[in-house]
């Protein structure tokens, strides 16, 4: 169904401009928006954080934030007008014709209320079911959307479903009540690369099964191309581009639909050379900076007299000025290795070794050297800054633990700092609240190496962030690499990324490193079952490979 | 060793664990906080009169009443009586603590637990009604309301409401000698009124505070807008899905507010004449009965730490989260 004025339009949106009242003025989040969606059509729409996308699912269904109004255009839902219903009409629509699945699942579903209690309220809010009707056909929306055992899961808490089967719920109520269209805004952005897959797959069949018109909002326009049929291209509150999935991604029209197709780790180009030229020199000759020799990391679970095993004889080096990535999936151990690399946690086996001397046994002054040469970045920029600190205290306090300088030299290393990550220099006094995702993260950054540090240990650091975003921390990583021969241990759960940055690759399972080797090799004969199946889940691998 | 452990690790015996410590700390500060205070059982029982007490006389009161002994035997003693059930005598009444404080408890807790049901019924509607137009003039009402009801001290309120209600309309139903709920259901009730309205009106102020901050953060929950973009109706969605997850820090505020009127009823056992167990320490030190003093005190932070475990048992119960598996 490409065509969609042949096909069956469920979903019309013609003009529409939403405006947010701030206290600056009015601005408007999205402008003269016209867009189309047939039933049994997916239709994706793609951009950064701030394009407007959210705002137009969130005006389908008329849930816009309280400072938020519709100001000209129209949504109509068949034949009923959205932007003129009243909220009484809207609850009706709300959930049984207009079905919504959040963006983060930890979050999506309320924590005091048994997970089939909330299926059977989205049922019995519409006089769909009720009573022992309800429950069944809740167990059997549970079941389809791939819960396993859903009979016992009813009555479970959303705390007792990891983030993968949360979502799975959140897609089972939003298709409840055979909903004709489905929103579905960023549904696995919170998600490991390989769940997001299982995810996808799960609700483009029961999307299919109930014909309802599919509007994908997402930031990864790999991921877009190859779950839609057309595929919108959203940029500062207009639509810029649209057409077939296809089209868009093998002939874009528009400047920032080729920078998005850039920037989507799966389709695009390394960053670094494995071999010498143009990468840093390999140093392979000599100790290397870090090195792990059968770490072993073990956690008391209460209750259980078995503890367990996070990291399981783990053998990794890390050369000087090269990065080396850790890829698996959640609970893969990748962390906490991470963490015995930093020494923010003891091994209880084996040993960690930085620069020929074992950490364990680092004391006063020695370790105060080590925390020098070894600084982290963490995957959350929202949480890992002191929402009171401004950017220059943030920056300037591993100086000043450190006793390094006085005032003036500590604020001209500051302004350094923030200039060899490309801040600009006024965002100085500013505090993290009033940063973006990317700002943070470099912010994040710009303190890893106030200490000139040698060993940088990136935990997820660019997981969280728009595909443009991580494109431009990616390119910085790599610059300050070349500047000032940095190593990296560049932890992820996503092969592509790694794949832009990495010289070298461990894939970890179940606390143990199942292969590692070179990218390449790696992406394209991975010797185990389950990289395969990480390479598999990579969004718009399909594309690369047809 | 490792199963001593691991029975530790399991919260209930933990918190039990930690609860008897507390106890154990209490009772020493107790001891020792009478024991610094001037004068003993002597100079209260004869007032200036112990002066002229001769040595043999003061050692034979001494003895009497059981302070010749070194401060550990008689610590040790006291402690030793409480574990056995012997919270010790009143010595001016000749009755044991353990029949004073059976006497006293019941109306304490009855007038904690009133107290409780009027804060709780005035604050959670008050916080929903503050909640529900956040900024606007309802809101600002309802909190400048809670604010002076919590600048006020529970005295003055009590005297004022207790003169204004005796004076003007010859309303005084705490002049009469106390009654307890099972002597005279109604009468008590009447009695028990005004004091549990007073110490209701400023557990209020913050059952009120806790219920407003806890349903606007909640708005903004993402679960929230899923059960929004489910259809849920208006009342719906306030009840089982904001309010429900808004009591959960509701509850522990409760729980605190529990404890703190077991000790804070004082004052308003003293002003409404109700014999409860805020009295009976008072009594206890005016007249230097050091058993008494002591093991009400005891008896008071035992009650003080059970309310908290039981807090955390409710807590429980309300949200999933933290059950034990």
């Amino acid at each position: 169904m490409t065509d969609p004025g042949a096909a069956d339009v469920v979903l019309s949106i013609r003009d529409l401009t939403v405006a947010f009242s701030t206290s600056r003025g009015d601005v408007e989040a999205v402008r003269g928006v016209d867009l189309d969606v047939a039933a049994g059509e997916t239709v994706a729409v793609v951009g950064e954080s701030g394009s407007g996308k959210s705002t137009l699912a969130a005006s389908v269904n008329r849930l816009l934030a309280d400072n938020g109004r519709i100001t000209s255009g129209s949504v109509m839902l068949r034949d009923l007008d959205i932007t003129a219903a009243d909220e009484r009409t809207l609850r009706g629509v709300r959930g049984s014709r207009i079905g919504l699945v959040p963006q983060d699942p930890m979050t999506g579903l309320n924590p005091v209320m048994r997970v089939g209690a909330q299926i059977v309220e989205a049922l019995e809010v519409h006089g769909r079911a009720s009573g022992p009707a309800a429950r069944t056909e809740a167990v059997a929306l549970l079941t389809r959307a791939g819960i396993a055992d859903a009979d016992a899961r009813f009555g479970q808490y959303p705390h007792e479903f990891s983030g993968g089967m949360r979502q799975r719920v959140l897609i089972a109520m939003a298709l409840a009540c055979r909903p004709e269209v489905l929103l579905a805004d960023e549904p696995t952005s919170a998600l490991d690369v390989t769940v997001q897959r299982l995810v996808l797959d799960q609700m483009a069949e029961l999307a299919a099964d109930v014909g309802a018109a599919v509007v994908l909002i997402t930031h990864d326009l790999a991921l877009a191309a190859e779950r839609a049929d057309r595929v919108v291209v959203m940029y500062r509150g207009e639509i810029v581009e649209s057409g077939p999935a296809h089209e868009v991604i093998s002939r874009p029209r528009h400047e920032y639909t080729r920078r998005l197709l850039a920037a989507a780790p799966g389709l695009a180009e390394r960053k670094v050379a494995v071999t010498a030229g143009g990468g840093p020199a390999p140093a392979t000759d000599g100790e290397p900076l870090l090195r792990l020799t059968g770490a072993v990391k073990r956690y008391p679970m209460p209750g259980r007299a078995e503890p367990f095993l996070a990291v399981d004889h783990v053998d990794l080096t890390v050369p000087r000025g090269r990065t080396v990535a850790i890829v698996g999936e959640s609970g893969s151990g990748k962390s906490t290795t991470a963490r015995l690399a930093l020494r923010l946690e003891a091994a209880d086996g084996g040993t960690v070794t930085f620069d020929g001397r074992d950490v364990a046994g680092l004391r006063g002054k020695d370790l105060l050297g080590f925390r020098r040469s070894v600084q982290p970045v963490f995957q959350n920029p929202y949480a890992s800054l002191d929402p009171r600190y401004t950017v220059a205290q943030v920056v300037a306090e591993p100086l000043e633990v450190h006793r390094i300088g006085d005032r003036a030299h500590r604020r001209r290393a500051v302004a350094e700092l923030l200039e060899q990550v490309a801040l600009p220099a006024e965002l100085a006094g500013r505090r993290p609240h009033e940063l973006s995702g990317g700002q943070r993260q470099r912010v994040a950054i710009a303190r890893a190496l106030a200490l000139g540090p040698d060993l940088v240990v990136l935990d997820e650091a660019v997981s969280a962030l728009d595909v443009l975003v991580q494109e431009q921390i990616l390119d910085l990583m790599v610059e300050l690499q070349r500047d000032l021969g940095l190593a990296y241990l560049f932890i992820s759960h996503d092969l592509a990324v790694v794949r832009l940055v990495a010289h070298e690759v461990y894939v970890m399972r179940h606390g143990r490193v199942v292969e590692h080797g070179e990218p390449e090799q790696i992406l394209t004969a991975p010797a185990e079952e389950y990289t395969r199946r990480l390479i598999d889940a990579i969004p718009g691998r399909s594309l690369v490979r047809s | 060793m490792t199963s001593l452990r691991t029975a530790f690790s399991h919260p209930l015996p933990r918190r039990v664990g930690e609860a008897a410590i507390t106890l154990l700390g209490v009772s020493l500060l107790t001891f020792v906080v009478l024991r610094v205070v001037p004068g003993d059982q002597i100079t209260a029982a004869y007032g200036i009169a112990a002066g002229e007490l001769s040595p043999e006389q003061i050692r034979s009161l001494q003895a009497y009443y059981g302070i010749d002994q070194p401060l550990p035997v008689q610590y040790l003693g006291w402690l030793g009586g409480v574990l056995t059930g012997n919270l010790g005598i009143s010595a001016n009444s000749g009755l044991t603590v353990a029949a004073l404080t059976a006497q006293a408890l019941p109306n304490t807790i009855e007038l904690a637990v009133l107290a409780i049901v009027v804060g709780l019924l005035l604050g959670v509607p008050g916080g929903m009604l503050a909640a529900s137009r956040p900024g606007r003039a309802r809101d600002g009402a309802t909190q400048l309301g809670s604010l002076v009801a919590l600048s006020v001290p529970s005295f003055l309120l009590a005297t004022a409401v207790a003169t204004f209600l005796a004076n003007q309309l010859g309303w005084y139903p705490n002049g009469e000698g106390y009654r307890t709920l099972l002597e005279d259901p109604w009468l008590n009730l009447q009695q028990m009124l005004l004091p549990a309205t007073v110490l209701g009106i400023s557990i209020a102020s913050p059952v009120l505070q806790t219920t407003r901050a806890a349903i606007l953060g909640i708005r903004a929950e993402d679960y929230v807008r899923t059960a929004r973009a489910k259809g849920v109706p208006p009342r719906r969605l306030q009840v089982r899905h904001i309010l429900r997850n808004a009591l959960i820090p509701v509850v522990t505020m409760t729980g605190l507010q529990f404890g703190f009127l077991l000790s804070g009823a004082l004052v308003a056992e003293q002003i409404f004449a109700i014999p409860g167990i805020g009295r009976q320490v008072l009594l206890g030190l005016n007249q230097q009965e050091y058993a008494v003093v002591q093991s009400t005190v005891l008896v008071i932070a035992a009650i003080f730490v059970l309310v908290n475990l039981l807090t955390d048992l409710v807590y429980r119960l309300v949200d999933p989260r933290v059950r034990v598996r």
